[in-house]
């Protein structure tokens, strides 16, 4: 045999790993590469049944609703399932007034919730978030970092030496970031290469910038601002004075970055400069804040446990306004995909409110939260919102 | 025109489309190739697996440059060789990827590959762009004006590595 045959031959000859190796890519390349879901094949005689099935309850629906069918409202409203939102002691559904799903976790377990209101539960984990076409779902428990499928299907998992934290999912989709033992640490999405990025690190959310080749921005333990490129672990910039905040937002561009604090939101644009910002009234702080594909900052100001819902132009120069107040405290907040909903949370009327920006006190809400996400037990913490993704 | 280059033509527009289906079917069709080219590149099981599927995303990400009259592999191919031979030149400076704030990891120490494969083990004698282009002619089966082509390098240097390096193996299967 010839040396060019043998190295036909030997390069062509399958290695120990190669199944292994192809999943997790394929894990990495789904997640990373935008796509549409796969379309659900309906039989045709499965199509005719389900027409079927809808004219007889528009006919029931019909009789119903007529002064003689009165009487026989409450036996279909029972023999079909249907409730209404504000039947008294009857269950609001969870439907979201715009597209995408919610992560949602509870002390007994994390959700994924539909728009249509359907729920499931993917297992119990302290934090999570999705990954960018919200086809997985990073998660953490104890020391534990997962990557899973929104129907709770764990694809893989690793050990940290310390409590994992704050995992965030790069918009590249081949890299996870996540807290632990006062480090920063950076895994590929498909669960290798765990390692170190920084240490001494504020226990802030990690965020990636959406543009660009895998950059994050992280707090150091001195409050200070780091940009690092996670693909050469070059520090690209760092924030001069110490700004301590305790969430960290991109446009959707990627050109600014808002650091929300307790007493300011900092804009700062992708080279570190100082761009503006905004401070609450006296007396009032801060305490969420989430960023829209508009570059709208929707932030909760409190003041004396009265909580406001404001909007922050990261365009004008820090301009706001006011859209809701609640004389209860309000918890987390969300835009929506598209960009049109904020949501929020109140615990103590156990509700989950979506305001529309546009104008003030225009909201929907859905009440009976923790005890559809954690029923039978006592709440211990309201459920808290991990994310909403991704358009569709 | 071959009907594999129909249904391939069929993949990489349905992939552009936003399929997923489609998108699967040419990561099946395609990956076991890219991974063992970046695997005999740079020798290294994590750092072949990050290449081959970041050059997929990359391909998938250009795809409204790609020509879609050409084959998807050469397209792939020639992204993956291109990220294989740089990686292998700066590995030493891969390392400092663990640099932030805090001191570089001394833990993480990449695993390298370990081959029993005689022709393998000598192909680690042989330098990135050396490598390569065995990788291309005999792995890939590009003929050298083809890998030329793809590497934008003169076909007289790609005849030249390719002749070197099977002489450098040769030397080495004989010790």
């Amino acid at each position: 045999m010839s040396v060019e045959e043998r190295i036909r031959e030997s390069l062509r000859r399958p290695l120990e790993g190669d199944d292994d190796a192809e999943k997790r890519a394929w894990l990495v390349v789904s997640a990373a590469v935008p796509t549409k879901p796969r379309p659900t094949t309906v039989p045709l005689g499965a199509r005719w049944r389900a027409l079927a099935s809808l004219a007889a309850i528009g006919a029931l629906i019909a009789l119903a609703l007529t002064p003689p069918g009165e009487a026989v409202s409450d036996w279909l409203r029972d023999g079909l399932g249907i409730r209404e939102q504000n039947r008294p002691g009857a269950r609001a559904p969870l439907s979201l007034p715009a597209g995408g799903q919610l992560l949602v976790t509870t002390p007994r377990g994390t959700w994924v919730v539909r728009r249509d209101g359907s729920r499931r539960r993917i297992g119990s984990y302290a934090d999570a978030s999705w990954s960018p076409n919200g086809l997985f779902v990073s998660a953490v428990t104890g020391r534990q970092l997962v990557a899973l499928t929104p129907d709770g299907q764990v694809r893989w998992a690793l050990s940290s030496a310390h409590r994992a934290t704050r995992p965030r999912w790069a918009p590249s989709g081949l890299r996870i970031a996540y807290l632990s033992g006062g480090e920063l640490r950076l895994v590929s999405g498909s669960g290798r290469d765990d390692r170190r990025a920084a240490s001494a690190v504020a226990p802030v959310p990690p965020a990636w910038r959406p543009k660009g080749q895998d950059e994050l921005a992280f707090v150091d333990g001195r409050g200070r601002i780091v940009l690092i490129s996670a693909v050469t672990g070059r520090v690209l910039w760092r924030s001069g004075a110490a700004v301590r905040p305790f969430a960290l937002e991109w446009s959707h561009d990627g050109t600014r970055l808002a650091a929300v604090a307790r007493d300011a939101v900092r804009l700062f644009d992708r080279q570190g400069r100082l761009l503006g910002g905004s401070r609450p009234a006296a007396g009032t702080t801060y305490e969420a804040a989430d960023l829209s594909q508009r570059g709208q900052l929707a932030a909760i100001e409190r003041r004396a446990g009265k909580s406001t819902v404001i909007l922050i132009s990261t365009s004008a120069g820090g301009a706001k306004r006011s859209i809701f107040s609640s004389a209860a405290s309000l918890e987390h907040i969300a835009w929506s995909p598209d960009g049109r909903w904020v949501m929020t949370t109140s615990p103590r009327a156990d509700q989950w409110l979506f305001l529309r920006g546009r104008a003030p006190n225009d909201l929907v809400a859905r009440s009976e939260i923790a005890d559809q996400l954690d029923p039978g037990h006592r709440i211990t913490e309201f459920p808290r919102l991990a994310g909403w993704c991704c358009p569709g | 025109m071959p009907r594999a280059d129909r249904d391939e033509r069929r993949l990489v527009a349905g992939a552009r489309a936003g399929s997923q289906l489609d998108l699967e079917a040419l990561f099946k069709a395609h990956w076991a190739r890219a991974h063992r080219a970046a695997l005999l590149i740079v020798r290294d099981e994590a750092a072949a697996e990050d290449i081959a599927q970041e050059s997929f995303v990359a391909a998938m990400r250009a795809i409204d440059r790609f020509d879609r009259r050409r084959p998807f592999g050469p397209w792939l191919h020639r992204i993956v060789v291109n990220r294989a031979i740089d990686w292998s030149r700066t590995r030493a400076l891969r390392r400092e990827a663990t640099v932030a704030t805090g001191p570089p990891d001394p833990d993480w120490d990449p695993p390298s590959l370990q081959l029993s494969d005689e022709v393998l083990a000598a192909m680690h004698s042989l330098d990135p762009d050396r490598r390569a282009a065995i990788v291309m002619r005999y792995l890939l089966d590009y003929t050298p004006g083809e890998i030329a082509a793809l590497l934008e390098i003169p076909r007289g240097t790609v005849n030249s590595r390719l002749r070197r390096a099977l002489d450098e193996l040769a030397e080495e299967l004989e010790r």
